[in-house]
């Protein structure tokens, strides 16, 4: 698994960060989606508000789903 | 309360891993597949070392299993809570481990394409203008650069397209407004084709050795995954 043709590793940490934080599988339902302290991301800002939002579209989509906890940022 | 990494498609897997805070990740089973999950003491920070540490999990899986990952920070309450969730999710997770597995995502990134997108300037732009005239002319301008730049941005893409996705089983690419990224691609390719696919990218490069482009993975295949879509619940 080490076969990145990349060396920047700020690169890497961002292409990572655009992709855990705003794709992968959802599992709503009664499990509960964690976002707090958006503060503390740095580069990941705009994609974990983002991330927020697909959580809300998604789970208003859901009758069976508790609301988000507060997002806590700013 | 359990953090949740990924799902795997076996009921468990040997490997001793260590996930968020130290705790031991372990499989919550459900059918024919598991959860990968961990106990969670209290709530993790969404930094970038606690989001490396969720791919760490990820990757030391799928040197064994077929690997689904969830996005990050993902908790659950309890065992039968998450049970019933995936339950509910097994027909869209099947088909994911059916299409995703054997594959791994690279990321691809386009930089510098500017002279490409530069519009051509025409001497009547040059002014000076009535104050009115001046604003609409400037916005013109913004929007020949615009088209020009997202021009010259499909112009790269169908030309690294030609090469890398004969290489690849699916592919996603977006263009990029604004900043000096002017496209981002995700490449689902199987593992047998990675040396492949790796030079095809070598050859992309020594071919337009203006164009400064990126690729990182390979990574869990975050961004073909359908267990995302508000379809699945609905």
């Amino acid at each position: 698994m080490s076969l990145s043709l990349e060396r920047d590793r700020n690169v890497a940490i961002a292409d990572l960060l655009d992709r855990a934080l705003n794709k992968g599988v959802v599992l709503c339902g009664e499990a509960t989606i964690s976002l707090a302290g958006v503060d503390l991301v740095y580069v990941g800002l705009k994609v974990l508000v983002a991330s927020y939002e697909t959580a809300c579209r998604i789970r208003s989509a859901s009758p069976m789903m508790a609301p988000l906890p507060d997002q806590g940022g700013p | 309360m359990f953090y949740v990494y990924g799902i795997v498609d076996a009921p468990r897997f040997d490997a001793k891993l260590r996930g968020h805070q130290g705790a031991e990740v372990m499989p919550i089973t459900c059918g024919d597949i598991a959860a990968a999950v961990s106990a969670l003491g209290h709530e993790i920070a969404p930094e970038p070392r606690a989001v490396w540490r969720h791919e760490q999990v990820l990757q030391s899986l799928m040197r064994r299993h077929a690997v689904l990952p969830l996005r990050f920070g993902t908790l659950a309450g309890d065992r039968e809570t998450l049970r019933r969730v995936i339950a509910r999710l097994q027909p869209v997770l099947s088909r994911d481990f059916d299409r995703l597995r054997g594959n791994v995502e690279f990321a691809v990134r386009v930089k510098d394409i500017g002279e490409m997108s530069r519009p051509a300037c025409d001497d009547e732009d040059k002014g000076p203008f009535a104050p009115g005239t001046g604003y609409l002319r400037a916005k013109a301008a913004l929007l020949r650069a615009r088209g020009a730049r997202e021009a010259a941005a499909r112009s790269v893409e169908h030309e690294l397209r030609r090469h890398l996705d004969p290489h690849a089983v699916e592919t996603a690419w977006e263009i990029v407004q604004g900043g000096d990224v002017a496209l981002t691609a995700s490449y689902l390719v199987g593992r047998d084709d990675i040396a492949p696919f790796f030079d095809a990218l070598d050859q992309v490069r020594r071919r337009h050795p203006q164009l400064h482009v990126s690729c990182t993975g390979p990574w869990a295949p975050y961004s073909f995954v359908a267990s995302n879509a508000t379809e699945a619940w609905q």
